[in-house]
């Protein structure tokens, strides 16, 4: 493969930058290249790449879930190393996963095959029956029409398995080849060959896509229902899907998905800390980090909606045991397991941004790290890129110095020029959160010497000094930039595909619309179940082929 | 589909796929071989991560007069059989490296050798390719496929162990295995799911196998017509994936036909989730897939590059990647890793000792007529660096006497894809090269 296209950002320079290199300053890469394709029609259609997506773990198990009311989530069971795969295109499925998906198969037909035997075999006959079921379970389990050649292969297994081992032996074959098969695993979109390049996907491909983006899950049946009327051919009837679909609490859940990759907060998980600094720190925290970032997430969602409050709000959800580790005073604690909404100093505290889950996992074992916050900041909020390290550079981090600030200690970015040409594009940034420590944990001394959380934002469209996380985050939220890279991130993770220049009609439609809501997560979710990309299809696929990056 | 063509040619004896005619070309399971010179050869690859502590870690001595260092004290049973070898780095790592991230590029080369390529979502923080992949086959892949042909072929290409090989993320610094660049080969990280996979099949009555195996060929079946009839309607990139499903249906459809397990002696069937149960119940298990020759080509895991394994049953409070990024100067961090090299030393032993326990004729063991291969994605696992120099590698066991063991070798400023080939040719295949050409100059001559 190796044809990857789009944002790509960001270097890592993981430690202190020490030392010289033998190539001048002028021989950094220039991180800004012009692009050189001329900009597109945006009156014509262009839906971009649409690789075939098979079955996350987490959407197999809830598909399983409401296709055949079991809730025993097998893959995840039996397939848990594919937890946390979200591309479309990043894996394959190996000899291991094959079997993986035949145990799975098997193991939940076994459990179902009872339940799906209500035809009365005696007096319609076993044809009648097998067929009946057939057209109803693989119509759901295909989430569209069975086409006359997969109806015949599930028939015929049926008959072999049923002549020697009975009727219900065959209904359970029947249900686990369906669930080993394309039609069950992949989301393939096939579409007509009219000789139209670009074709509108039917009902039941967006029915899918609706489903899976907003639910993780197959249609529902008003979802088939809309398919099957014709009312997912107009992009109106897209919307009102959207929204009835966005109304349900389980729409929650995927946004929570797509913020949780945005800020990578599966670094909480197995994240260690040297218990001689953080002694307070252990698994249980990191897990309840993670909970606090999905309630608020969830809070938020369901009162403003809006990114801008994702940023900047002056408050968390908390429980007990988390209030009492980040120190909040026992009166404003709340009292048991439950996370409650709890009001924080807008001094200091931004929303997401100074959470737990990002200010310990963009840290060291020992300490904080200015240069992580700051390249999240860069590459994850701004989508700003940071070159590649200079080779020759020998990378080691200053050792703990009980006598200085962090801060201090990273002076040498700023006192080497071939260091500060890049790290003054980080640090600074990073500074923002120095009154975070290394496990999340809200500090107003770092050994015995005040935070100095000051800074300068420099080589973006926000350009200027701050004092703190919320200052700074005062001036993300108004980057044109920064609003763009949020849209554009939701974008590909709907798509499942990085971006490419095919798409730049259908991102600035986003971040127009984006902007104009207000910048609220919801209806930037709308927006895009109404881009090309979402609605249509390129007929030739393999005219993406030639898309590479150098 | 080389499975087929075996079992077509069960049918077109017997008509039944019983497998009879088989038994006299497959080396019968659970069995001394009748002559050492048929003996196929094994290789295992093993794999810790975060480098050891270079001056616990190398013998002292010329080629056959040293002395093994402190850590590797628990091989001194097997110094006859080993070859610590020196003078081996990765320079495709350290020349064409293609990552950003230290792990990414150790764990990402240690069995490729090809440049890391970043995947949809480019680099992320702290510069891993988080859905990227090394840069091509691995090595382990590349003999498998290679041996997996003709008719006294294992029922398995390969069996992947792994202890908490889990990872972070499904990412480059996770995965050492691979069929092909974004085709990462998964390890059985569960003890009780790979038994269950590999054994207890074996362990079926005759009726029950039959009776299994029919319904799964006639689901199978239908699952392939569906796939084949998905095929010619996908764009190129969509049906090259859906090749390799195809491959994979076709493979597990018929692995066990015409294999004879009844005297394979299977392992115990153990559900731990400790480290250190999980660990010894895989070697174990890996012991006795290759007793059975169920496979030729095996590896281990044991967690990924840059391991957050803390080894607190050696009283560590830090994890090991942790340690291998305190300061050089750090008295406790150097001292830890060198418990931890010595605790894997442990635990190679064991694999060593399951290998040399069992013979195959003529005095030689499947240790013998086995090399298992040490790989590690760093360098060394003090001083808070990251480098892919002096390559800690251990072989053990000659390989059917391929390999002239015990011995402290130099190769002499080779690279690691030099070594790979002369376990390719160990194994039987053919080849001058292998990873990336610019770096590979063919077999290492001084490991004869």
């Amino acid at each position: 493969m190796g044809r990857w296209t789009g944002v790509v950002f960001f270097a890592a320079a993981l430690s202190a930058c020490t030392g010289s290199i033998g190539a001048g300053p002028g021989e950094i890469p220039d991180p800004a290249e012009p692009d050189p394709l001329p900009p597109l029609d945006c009156t014509e259609l262009h839906p971009g790449r649409a690789p075939m997506r098979r079955l996350t773990v987490a959407e197999y198990d809830a598909t399983i879930e409401a296709l055949l009311d079991d809730t025993t989530r097998p893959a995840a069971r039996i397939i848990d190393d594919e937890r946390g795969v979200t591309s479309a295109d990043a894996r394959i499925v190996t000899p291991l996963l094959a079997e993986q998906y035949l145990e799975a198969a098997e193991d939940v037909a076994a459990r179902a095959t009872p339940g799906l035997l209500d035809c009365d075999v005696a007096a319609r006959g076993e044809a009648e029956c097998a067929a009946e079921f057939v057209d109803d379970f693989a119509f759901r389990a295909f989430r569209r029409p069975v086409t006359r050649e997969e109806r015949d292969t599930l028939l015929t297994l049926h008959a072999a398995i049923a002549e020697t081992d009975g009727f219900a032996d065959g209904v359970q074959a029947v249900v686990e080849a369906v669930l080993q098969s394309p039609g069950f695993l992949y989301r393939a979109e096939i579409v007509p060959t009219t000789g139209e390049p670009v074709v509108r996907l039917d009902g039941w491909q967006l029915a899918s896509r609706l489903s899976y983006l907003l639910w993780g899950t197959m249609p529902d049946e008003a979802l088939f229902a809309a398919a099957e009327s014709g009312e997912l051919d107009t992009d109106a009837g897209v919307e009102a899907q959207t929204r009835r679909l966005l109304a349900s609490p389980r729409a929650l859940g995927s946004i929570r998905e797509f913020i949780g990759h945005w800020v990578e907060i599966d670094q909480l998980q197995g994240l260690d800390k040297d218990p001689a600094v953080f002694p307070d720190y252990d698994a249980e925290i990191a897990d309840l980090m993670r909970q606090e970032t999905e309630a608020f997430i969830d809070a938020v969602m369901r009162e403003d909606g809006s990114w801008t409050t994702l940023l900047t709000a002056d408050w968390s959800m908390m429980n007990a045991r988390l209030a009492t580790y980040y120190g909040i005073d026992e009166a404003d604690r709340p009292a048991g397991d439950a996370f409650e909404r709890v009001d924080l100093d807008g001094t200091y505290h931004a929303g997401l941004l100074t959470q737990g889950s990002l200010m310990a996992t963009r840290a060291r074992t020992y300490e904080s790290s200015p240069i992580h916050r700051g390249m999240f900041i860069r590459g994850g909020v701004l989508c700003g890129q940071v070159p590649d390290l200079p080779e020759g550079i020998e990378v080691t981090a200053p050792d703990p110095d009980p006598g200085l600030t962090t801060r201090e200690r990273l002076s040498e970015h700023r006192e080497s020029e071939v260091c500060a040409s890049c790290h003054r594009q980080m640090d600074p940034l990073g500074f923002a959160f120095e009154h975070f420590d290394g496990a999340g944990r809200f500090r107003m001394l770092e050994n015995d010497l005040p935070i100095d959380a000051t800074g300068d934002i420099v080589e973006s469209d926000i350009d200027g000094s701050f004092d703190g996380a919320p200052d700074m985050a005062r001036r993300l939220v108004g980057s044109d930039d920064a609003q763009a890279c949020f849209a554009g991130r939701y974008f590909r993770f709907a798509q499942g595909r990085a971006s490419s220049h095919a798409d730049s009609c259908s991102l600035e439609a986003l971040s127009a619309r984006f902007r104009d809501t207000g910048f609220d997560v919801r209806e930037l979710v709308v927006a895009i179940t109404q881009t090309d990309a979402f609605l249509y299809r390129a007929v030739d696929q393999d005219q993406f082929l030639t898309e590479e990056t150098p | 589909m080389k499975r087929l063509s075996r079992r077509a040619l069960l049918r077109g004896a017997g008509g039944v796929a019983l497998g009879l005619p088989f038994l006299d070309a497959m080396v019968r399971p659970g069995r001394s071989f009748a002559q050492p010179g048929t003996v196929p050869r094994r290789v295992v690859f093993w794999f810790t991560s975060c480098g050891p502590r270079p001056e616990t870690w190398w013998p002292t001595g010329g080629e056959r007069d040293f002395t093994l260092a402190s850590s590797m004290a628990p091989l001194a049973p097997f110094r006859d059989q080993l070859i610590v070898l020196d003078g081996v780095s990765m320079k495709t790592a350290i020349h064409n490296s293609g990552g950003r991230n230290g792990h990414d590029i150790g764990t990402g080369h240690c069995m490729v050798a090809r440049p890391i390529q970043p995947g949809p979502m480019g680099f992320g923080e702290f510069g891993h390719a988080w859905d990227g992949s090394a840069g091509g086959i691995s090595i382990d892949q590349h003999i498998a496929a290679s041996i997996a042909t003709g008719e006294n072929a294992a029922p398995y290409d390969s069996l992947e162990f792994g202890v908490h090989a889990t990872g972070i993320r499904q990412a480059v610094p996770s995965r050492i295995s691979y069929r092909a660049a974004f085709e990462p080969v998964i390890p059985m990280n569960s003890p009780a799911a790979a038994f269950d996979r590999v054994f207890a099949p074996l362990a079926e009555g005759e009726d029950a196998r039959a009776r299994r195996r029919r319904r799964r060929d006639l689901v199978l079946g239908a699952v392939r017509s569906d796939l084949g009839r998905l095929r010619p309607r996908l764009g190129t990139e969509d049906r090259t994936r859906l090749d390799a499903h195809i491959a994979s249906v076709g493979e597990i459809a018929g692995r066990l036909d015409g294999f004879d397990g009844s005297s394979c002696e299977a392992p115990a069937r153990g559900d731990v989730e400790d480290y250190v149960g999980v660990g010894e119940l895989q070697i174990d298990m890996l012991v006795a897939a290759l007793k059975c020759d169920l496979t030729r080509v095996a590896s281990i895991q044991w967690r990924n590059g840059q391991s957050g394994t803390r080894h607190d049953w050696l009283g560590h409070r830090d994890a090991h990647h942790s340690l291998s990024h305190r300061g050089a100067s750090d008295e406790e961090a150097r001292q830890q890793i060198s418990e931890i090299d010595r605790w894997h030393c442990e635990q190679f032993a064991r694999l060593l000792a399951g290998l040399q326990a069992f013979e195959v004729g003529d005095g030689t063991t499947l240790l013998d007529a086995t090399t298992v291969v040490w790989v590690n994605e760093q360098e060394q696992g003090i001083g808070n660096v990251h480098r892919f120099a002096r390559m800690p590698y251990v072989l053990a066991g000659s390989g059917g006497g391929a390999f002239r063991t015990g011995r402290f070798v130099d190769a002499g400023d080779r690279g690691h894809g030099d070594l790979f080939v002369s376990l390719m040719n160990m194994m039987g295949v053919p080849g001058t090269t292998f990873g990336d050409p610019d770096h590979c100059t063919g077999p290492i001559d001084a490991l004869g």
